[in-house]
C-alpha cells in the first residue's frame, strides 16, 4: 500500500479540528442550553428553595460574607421562618441580578429583599469579576467584562474556561454523573405561603464567641490583601452601578422594598476604607434611594474568621441583632 | 511550569513556531539554548548560575583532555572534574541526611550532636544532569566522543528543556550529532511527537494523578488501613509510579521529536518482564544503562567471577537506591532490587521453567517482587514500610477503600497490562485518516475531562 505523506497533517490539523469544534459546541450548550450549570452554588440555591416549598418573606442576596450572617436556622428559633438566603460566593451586583432573575422565574415573590453592597463591589479590581467569568458570562459578554477579569488575575482561567470547557468544568460534569447537582435551567415552583413571625422568641441561648490566634492571623492577611488587590487603586467602574440599578428594579418591579446592608466587616478591613473611597461608595448608594443598614462596626473582631467573614455561631448572633433592630421593630409597625 | 499544565503550552508554542521559523540552524540552536535558560529560570533562576559553574568547568577540562597526553595528568583532570559534580549533588542532596544519619549513629553511642536546622533547595534535575555530566567527561577521557565544538552545543546538551529536569539521561554520543545536524520540518515526526506527548500527558495527569488520591492517604497513615487497602494502594502506587515516570519521559521525548530531536526511550512496558534482570533493562532504561556503563562495569562487572559479580550488582544497586533520594528507605530499596538481582542470578532455573505458557506466571511474579519493592520507595519511613508489608503479609483489620477506588485500581492495572500489549501507533496507522483524527481529539477531550481537581507534581523531579 502506498503511504499518503500527507497524511500525518491531515491526522494532525483534522484532530485540532474537531477538537475545536467539540469544545466550542461544549461551550455554546453550556452558554445557551444550561445557563445555569456553570453557576453550581446558584443550583445549589435553586434546590433549597425546591426543598423549602414555602414563599420567602425575606429574601437576601450578596456574597460568602451575607452568606454566613443572615442564618435561616437562626431566624425559625427567632420565630421568623420567612427568611430566605440566596447569597453565593463572589456574590456582586452582577451575579445577584443573575440570582434573582431565577428566584424570579421559579416564582418567588418576596416582600424585602435585602442586597448586599460594599466598595469592593464598584472598583475596577472587583474580586467577583473573575468568578462572573467563569460561571455567568458569554461569548458575547465577554468583551465589555474583559477588562475587571483581566485586573483580578483571572484571564488564563476564563480564557481556559472558554476554550477548553471539558477541563474547567470537570468537576460539575462528574458531579451531574453522580446524581446531579441541581437544575439546569430553572422551574417554576409552586410555593406555599409561610407563616408570618407573629412573636419574638425571648428565650435565647447564650453564644460566647473567641477568635483563635489562626483567626487573628487570617483577619491581619485578609485585611493587606484587600489592600493590595481590591482596594490599592479604587476606581468606580459602571459595569456593577448600572447592574445594581437593573437590580434594584427588577425587585421594586415584584413587588418587594429594597434594602441595601453593608456587611459586617472587621476593624482591620474596614480601616482600608479611605475618605476618597468612603464618598464615592455613598455616592453610588445615595443615588439609588433605598433604604441603607451599614452594619459594618456591629461585630468585634472576635467574631471574624478573616478580615471579612463570621464564623458561624457569630452569623447567629448577626441575625438575632438585624431581626431584632430592623425586623421585629417593622412587623410590629406592620401588624 | 510542568509539562502537563495550560501554562507550559503558552511558553512551548511560541518557543516552537519561532524554532521553525528560523531558517539558520545556528540561530535555531541558540534561540533552544535561550528558551532552555529560560524554562528553567522559571523555577528558580540561580540555580542557572550553578549549573553554568559547573558545566562551565566539565567544558573547559574535556577541551582539555584530548591535548593533554600525560595519563596521570589526564587521570587528575578527569578525577577533579567529578569529585566537582559529586560535590555539588551531595551538597545539595545528602549533606543534611549525611549529618542526620550521623548524629543518629553518633546517638547509639551517647555521641548525638544537634543537626542544624538548614532548608537547602535540591536544584531540579542535578541527579539527571549531574549524570549527564560525567558520562561526558568519562566518554571524553576514555575517547569515545569527541568533545564539543561550542559551549552552545554542551549547554543545549545539558540544558535540552525536555530532558532537563526529569531525564531521560542522555548521552554525548547520542546527541551531539544532533546538535549539529541541519534540521527539516517533518509532519511524520511532528505527529509522532503529539501523539507521544498526548499519551505522556495523558498517563501522567490522569493516570497517575488519580492513583495519588488513592495512595497518598493510605501510606500517609498505613497503621488504620485493613489488608485489602494496603494492597490496593501498593498497587495503586505500581500504577502511579510507572504513570508518572514514564509519562514524563513520553513527553519529554514527544516534545523534542516535534523539535527534530530523538530523545532515548526509557521504558519498554516494564511490568510485563518475566523477570528481574529483563525489568531493570525495560524500567528507566537511560539510568538503568548509566550505571551498568559507569558504575557496573568500573567496578568490573560480571568479569570477577559468581560472587564479585553479585557484590558488584548489590553495590551497583544500592547507589541506585541512592541516587533516588536522601532517604535510607531509597538505600533499602535498592539493595532489596540488589538482592532480587542476585537470586535471580544464583538460583537456578529448571529448563520447563523456561518454557513460553509459563512467562504469565514469571511476569506476575516479578510484578509482584516489584510492587513488594515500591512499598520501600513510597514509605517515607521504615516503620510506615514496615506496618504496609506486615498488613500485606498477615491478615490486618482496618479501614477499607471504597469500591470505586478499587475499581479505578484495577482500570489503572488493566490500562497498564493492555496497554503494553497493544501498539497504538501501528493501530492508528490502519484506520482512514477522519478516523485517526476524530481518534486523537476524542483522546485529547477525554484527557482534559479526567484530570483530576487536585494534581500532584512529578514523582522523579524530587530525585
Amino acid at each position: 500500500m502506498r503511504r499518503d505523506k500527507h497524511r500525518p497533517r491531515r491526522v494532525l490539523l483534522g484532530a485540532l479540528g474537531l477538537f475545536a469544534l467539540s469544545q466550542l459546541a461544549l461551550g455554546l450548550w453550556l452558554d445557551h442550553g444550561a445557563p445555569l450549570f456553570r453557576f453550581a452554588s446558584l443550583r445549589t440555591v435553586l434546590l433549597r428553595l425546591e426543598s423549602r416549598g414555602t414563599q420567602p418573606h425575606l429574601l437576601v442576596l450578596g456574597s460568602s460574607r451575607l452568606e454566613g450572617a443572615f442564618q435561616e436556622r437562626e431566624a425559625v428559633l427567632l420565630g421568623a421562618s420567612g427568611l430566605f438566603n440566596a447569597a453565593v460566593p463572589a456574590g456582586d451586583p452582577t451575579a445577584q441580578e443573575a440570582v434573582l432573575d431565577q428566584l424570579r422565574l421559579a416564582g418567588v415573590r418576596p416582600r424585602r429583599i435585602v442586597l448586599e453592597v460594599c466598595p469592593e463591589f464598584f472598583t475596577r479590581s472587583n474580586f467577583c469579576a473573575g468568578w462572573n467569568g467563569l460561571r455567568l458570562h458569554r461569548w458575547a459578554d465577554l468583551p465589555q467584562h474583559l477588562d475587571q477579569i483581566a485586573v483580578t488575575n483571572y484571564l488564563g482561567r476564563v480564557a481556559t474556561a472558554r476554550l477548553v470547557p471539558a477541563y474547567s468544568y470537570r468537576d460539575l460534569f462528574w458531579q451531574e454523573c453522580r446524581g446531579g447537582a441541581g437544575p439546569w435551567v430553572a422551574k417554576p415552583l409552586e410555593l406555599a405561603p409561610a407563616p408570618l413571625a407573629r412573636q419574638q422568641n425571648t428565650d435565647r441561648e447564650p453564644i460566647v464567641v473567641e477568635q483563635t490566634p489562626e483567626q487573628a492571623a487570617a483577619m491581619i492577611q485578609g485585611a493587606a490583601h484587600a489592600k493590595r488587590a481590591w482596594l490599592a487603586d479604587f476606581s468606580v467602574v459602571s459595569l456593577n452601578v448600572e447592574a445594581l440599578d437593573r437590580l434594584i428594579a427588577k425587585a421594586q418591579a415584584l413587588g418587594a422594598e429594597v434594602w441595601l446592608v453593608t456587611p459586617p466587616l472587621s476593624s482591620p478591613h474596614r480601616a482600608l476604607y479611605t475618605p476618597a473611597i468612603e464618598s464615592a461608595y455613598q455616592a453610588i448608594l445615595e443615588r439609588t434611594g433605598c433604604r441603607h443598614v451599614d452594619c459594618r462596626d456591629w461585630m468585634g473582631d472576635e467574631h471574624f474568621v478573616d478580615s471579612h467573614h463570621l464564623n458561624l455561631e457569630s452569623g447567629r448572633l448577626f441575625t438575632r441583632r438585624f431581626f431584632d433592630e430592623w425586623m421585629v421593630p417593622l412587623e410590629k409597625e406592620g401588624s | 511550569m510542568e509539562f502537563c499544565k495550560p501554562g507550559f503550552l503558552l511558553f512551548f508554542l511560541p518557543v516552537l513556531l519561532v524554532y521553525w521559523r528560523l531558517r539558520s540552524h545556528g540561530l535555531r540552536m541558540g534561540w533552544l539554548l535561550a528558551a532552555s535558560f529560560l524554562y528553567y529560570g522559571l523555577f528558580n533562576p540561580w540555580f542557572i548560575l550553578l549549573m553554568v559553574a559547573a558545566t562551565g568547568i566539565d567544558f573547559v577540562v574535556a577541551q582539555r583532555l584530548p591535548t593533554t597526553t600525560c595519563p596521570r595528568r589526564r587521570w587528575w583532570m578527569v578525577a577533579l572534574c567529578i569529585a566537582i559534580n559529586l560535590s555539588i549533588l551531595a551538597t545539595f542532596k545528602y549533606l543534611l541526611f549525611a549529618m542526620q544519619s550521623a548524629s543518629a549513629f553518633a546517638g547509639w553511642f551517647g555521641w548525638g550532636f544537634e543537626v542544624p536546622g538548614w532548608k537547602i533547595l535540591l536544584p531540579l534535575g542535578i541527579s539527571f544532569y549531574t549524570f549527564e555530566a560525567i558520562s561526558y567527561i568519562v566518554d571524553v577521557y576514555a575517547g569515545r566522543v569527541k568533545p564539543f565544538a561550542s559551549l552552545r552545543d554542551y549547554w543545549l546538551y545539558i540544558l535540552f528543556f525536555p530532558h532537563l529536569l526529569a531525564g531521560p539521561i542522555v548521552r554525548s554520543h547520542d546527541f551531539a550529532p544532533q546538535l549539529t545536524r541541519p534540521k527539516r520540518f517533518s509532519w511524520l515526526r511532528f505527529e509522532a511527537g503529539v501523539q507521544l506527548f498526548l499519551l505522556g500527558a495523558f498517563k501522567k495527569a490522569v493516570l497517575a494523578d488519580w492513583m495519588a488520591s488513592i495512595v497518598d492517604p493510605v501510606f500517609k497513615t498505613p497503621g488504620d488501613y485493613g489488608s485489602a487497602a494496603l494492597w490496593t494502594a501498593s498497587l495503586a502506587y505500581s500504577v502511579q509510579i510507572y504513570g508518572d515516570f514514564s509519562g514524563y519521559s513520553d513527553m519529554a521525548i514527544g516534545l523534542a521529536h516535534m523539535m527534530g530531536f530523538k530523545l532515548p526511550a526509557n521504558f519498554r512496558t516494564p511490568y510485563l518482564s518475566a523477570g528481574i534482570g529483563e525489568f531493570w533493562r525495560r524500567w528507566h532504561i537511560s539510568l538503568s544503562s548509566w550505571l551498568r556503563d559507569y558504575l557496573y562495569i568500573p567496578l568490573g562487572g560480571n568479569r570477577g567471577g559468581e560472587w564479585a559479580t553479585c557484590r558488584n550488582l548489590l553495590a551497583t544497586m544500592t547507589l541506585g537506591g541512592l541516587w533516588h533520594g536522601a532517604s535510607w528507605t531509597f538505600v533499602l530499596w535498592g539493595v532489596y532490587h540488589g538482592l532480587l538481582l542476585t537470586l535471580a542470578r544464583l538460583v537456578p532455573v529448571p529448563a520447563w521453567a523456561c518454557a513460553v505458557w509459563m512467562r504469565p506466571f514469571w511476569i506476575a511474579l516479578t510484578f509482584l517482587s516489584v510492587n513488594v519493592g515500591w512499598v520501600l520507595f513510597r514509605a517515607t519511613s521504615f516503620a510506615d514500610a514496615a506496618t504496609v508489608l506486615r498488613g500485606m503479609v498477615l491478615p490486618t483489620t482496618g479501614a477499607a477503600l471504597p469500591w470505586e477506588q478499587v475499581a479505578m485500581v484495577l482500570a489503572g492495572l488493566l490500562a497498564l497490562f493492555v496497554g503494553g500489549l497493544v501498539d497504538g501507533r501501528k493501530l492508528a496507522a490502519r484506520v482512514p485518516t477522519p478516523v485517526a483524527a476524530a481518534g486523537v481529539a476524542a483522546f485529547a477531550v477525554l484527557y482534559f475531562t479526567l484530570i483530576p481537581l487536585t494534581a500532584s507534581g512529578f514523582i522523579y523531579f524530587h530525585f
